[in-house]
């Protein structure tokens, strides 16, 4: 049953992409108009038009995970953090809260909080994200926090050619008059 | 917002100043030379604040902003350059003078690189030097004996100590893994902080009868402390009575020979606190060294470590941090200022500002 | 009677999304691009291989980690928060822009959604008279029960007058009933950024990639924000006898 005209259960939306009930095999729908960008599952079914300006195209379903890893969580705070320095006691962070106007703090992170695979990532200057949440599972909730490392790729090429362009820019304007001037 | 210190009266023509600012982390200087000329030392903000605190300062004494001749960024830390973008846009007749180190044009991809113009997250220290640059069509690199400023009535004379040759290449080595480029596989990320600290402009600014030596953070190091020390010409002027610590304190930032070949027998000190992590300067160990090579020393911010966060908040926080303290103790400013005439410093301390001693700091 | 009450809504629940439209190539997209690219930590990319919903085909690609599920089809990627939303979700769909920087994307998404909880059913029946009077519907069906179900309200700038939008970037805000707090609300808010005529088709990855570094932070808080204002303005009408 399509579950945008069944008012008796209401659509409801996780973070991912739903199937239409019943919906097990993977289809393709064509195209039409402007697709949303919306999350797929709460944009519904085709049935939602806006116009034709802002024509929807209902999301290509696929089977549905078992979603028995996903949580529902609230954030209580964000820190976005600097590593100042790194020994074999911890990690030196200064600490800047994203939720909320708090001055900024530093602390000491044990090595123990941090993922393996995030243990090369781990040096002056790197930026991780220390989020505290409460986490909804089951019917329980639990205080939990993670600390996840920023991943960003490598400077690419032509982040390279911008870095050469606005350094050849800085020189430009930086005409300097008095250089090693000795009295 | 942050209750505004109130400053008093702005500094007469024949009198000279220096006022250091400072929240913890982060440290400032304003200087008056005598004769409504003022000078501006690296950048900071109060928590709270979006001025400079150099420049509230100047507001508040109703200083005009043509008075301001030159602003020095004594090196690319972000402790000491928070804000100096908006400085140096608030002071457009000022010459603005930087770390030699920046001529090259490595470093200037370095800072160019880190700026956030390119990544816009990344934006630190770099991205206030880098702007700061930008925006002016005129600037000057410092390296050791450039001489800054100089006037009459009264007479002075501002010269850079520092960085030396020596440091300028040392510097350019350590930032070179850094600077992206084809060949090498760097992921995205802020500026590193590159230690020791050899790009810093120690200024040494000629009263006549005695000087002030404005430390920066440069560190003991062949190429830092040492060579400056070594220097003939910096040894044969007027010695420092007035010190502006260096490296807010810590051993690294001390030669010894600072205290008897560049300043007066037991100078004025003037420090600002480092609160960073586990590593908070000056340590206690670094204040008895400080007091007795200085008759007395004054510092801009107070020791509260305590956290500004909601308890509940903290609870969490505790789980997986410890350490938990505040970047900024609380602002202060200490302004020493004396007429031409007289030789005792006038000492007067603004918010969290404190007499330096053993037992903990404690109000004048 | 009337009574007139101040409450305010319960944040429960929170999730992002960063859905993009475009031309994606779903094989490209694999476990294994991702962390030779530095994006996901080998860790989490074994754990994402040994699940049973990992695809990667020529018309899907489907993982999950703990930070996010990443779905490519031929016209649409997306990224979904699995666990607390984090600004790294942001950095992961940058990241993916950066690297394939000649992929066509027409248009992006930045999504919020939350569920909140009230107090009382009474006020959770005022929410929806409030946005969805019955007067109408109850002519219509006089012998039914009528509610709201969904509301979504598009928002853009534009001329009033004639009701035309005059951009391709607009906000789409959905309300329903929860069905993970009870009574509550499920709310979602898409900030659509829709391709501008003048970029060319090769730099729209770059413009993609901008959008989300340039509006990231600011549509997050500004969703919540958004959402609070919505129920609490509908909270704060005059609450009256429910017959």
């Amino acid at each position: 049953m399509n579950p945008t005209t069944n008012i008796s259960q209401p659509l409801e939306s996780t973070a991912g992409v739903q199937p239409l009930a019943g919906e097990m095999s993977l289809r393709i729908q064509p195209g039409a108009g402007t697709a949303s960008t919306s999350s797929p599952s709460a944009e519904g079914a085709a049935n939602s038009r806006a116009g034709s300006a802002f024509e929807v195209v209902p999301p290509v379903p696929v089977p549905l995970p078992t979603h028995k890893d996903v949580f529902d969580s609230k954030p209580i705070q964000i820190w976005e953090g600097v590593v100042l320095s790194v020994d074999r006691n911890g990690m030196d962070v200064r600490l800047n809260a994203k939720l909320a106007r708090l001055p900024e703090h530093t602390a000491t992170i044990a090595l123990e909080w941090i993922h393996d695979q995030d243990r090369d990532l781990a040096r002056p200057g790197a930026i991780f994200y220390l989020t505290v949440f409460r986490k909804l599972s089951r019917g329980s909730v639990q205080n939990a926090q993670e600390i996840r490392f920023r991943r960003l790729p490598n400077w690419s090429n032509s982040d390279v050619l911008k870095v050469r362009a606005a350094a050849s820019a800085l020189a430009a304007r930086m005409k300097d008059t008095d250089d090693a001037a000795r009295p | 917002m942050p209750r505004a210190l109130d400053y008093g009266r702005a500094p007469y023509a024949d009198e000279i100043e220096v006022t250091i600012f400072g929240p913890g982390y982060g440290e400032a200087l304003a200087v008056h030379l005598g004769g409504q000329r003022w000078m501006l030392v690296d950048s900071c903000t109060a928590t709270g604040a979006s001025e400079p605190a150099s420049a509230e300062y100047l507001r508040q004494l109703n200083i005009p902003a043509e008075n301001v001749k030159a602003i020095v960024a004594s090196h690319w830390h972000d402790d000491h350059v928070r804000g100096m973008s908006r400085l140096v846009r608030q002071y457009p007749n000022a010459t603005f003078f930087y770390p030699a180190v920046f001529s090259n044009k490595e470093a200037q991809a370095f800072l160019a690189a880190y700026s956030g113009e390119i990544n816009p997250q990344l934006t630190r220290g770099t991205g206030e030097l880098y702007r700061s640059l930008m925006s002016r069509e005129r600037s000057v690199a410092v390296k050791n004996r450039v001489e800054i400023l100089s006037g009459t009535s009264p007479e002075f004379r501002v010269f850079a100590f520092s960085p030396t040759d020596a440091a300028l290449s040392q510097f350019l080595a350590h930032i070179f893994e850094y600077i992206p480029r084809e060949d090498l596989s760097l992921p995205i990320g802020h500026a590193p902080p590159i230690s020791p600290n050899l790009s810093s402009v120690v200024l040494h600014v000629d009263l006549g009868a005695e000087a002030l030596l404005l430390g920066a953070d440069l560190e003991r190091h062949e190429a830092g402390w040492d060579a400056v020390i070594a220097d003939e010409w910096c040894r044969g002027k007027v010695r420092a009575g007035v010190v502006k610590i260096a490296h807010h304190g810590s051993i690294t930032g001390d030669h010894p020979d600072i205290w008897t070949q560049l300043a007066m027998q037991k100078p004025l000190g003037l420090i600002s606190p480092f609160n960073n992590g586990r590593h908070t300067l000056p340590k206690a160990a670094d204040v008895m060294r400080i007091l007795s090579n200085t008759r007395e020393a004054f510092i801009t911010s107070g020791s509260s470590r305590k956290p500004k966060i909601p308890t509940d908040q903290l609870k969490r926080l505790q789980d997986m941090c410890t350490a938990i303290a505040p970047a900024n103790a609380g602002f202060g400013a200490v302004r020493a200022r004396r007429s031409t005439t007289a030789v005792e410093w006038q000492i007067e301390l603004f918010g969290s500002a404190k007499r330096l001693s053993n037992s903990g700091s404690k109000a004048a | 009677m009337i009574r007139y009450a101040v409450v305010t809504p319960t944040l429960e629940i929170f999730g992002a999304s960063i859905v993009s439209l475009g031309a994606f190539n779903p094989p490209i997209l694999s476990l294994d691009w991702f962390c030779a690219n530095g994006l996901i930590g080998a860790g989490d990319a074994e754990t994402a291989r040994s699940r049973d919903d990992y695809i990667v085909s020529r018309q899907v690609t489907r993982f999950q980690t703990e930070l996010a599920e990443v779905q490519a089809i031929g016209n649409q990627l997306s990224i979904s928060s699995t666990g607390p939303v984090s600004p790294a979700l942001a950095d992961l769909a940058v990241g993916i822009f950066d690297l394939l920087p000649h992929t066509r994307v027409d248009a992006i998404g930045l999504n919020f959604m939350a569920h909140y909880k009230v107090t009382d059913m009474a006020l959770y029946h005022h929410v929806g008279d409030v946005l969805a009077p019955k007067r109408i519907w109850r002519e219509v069906f006089p012998d039914g029960v009528a509610g709201l179900a969904n509301l979504t309200i598009l928002v853009q700038d534009g001329d009033r007058e004639t009701n035309r939008f005059v951009s391709s970037i607009y906000k789409q805000i959905t309300l329903q009933r929860s069905s993970k707090v009870t009574p509550g609300f499920f709310l979602q808010i898409n900030n659509h950024f829709g391709a501008q005529a003048e970029d060319k088709p090769i730099e729209r990855a770059k413009v993609a990639g901008s959008v989300v570094k340039e509006n990231w932070d600011r549509c997050w808080s500004e969703s919540q924000g958004l959402f609070e204002r919505i129920l609490n303005l509908a909270l704060a009408e005059q609450v009256g006898v429910h017959k």
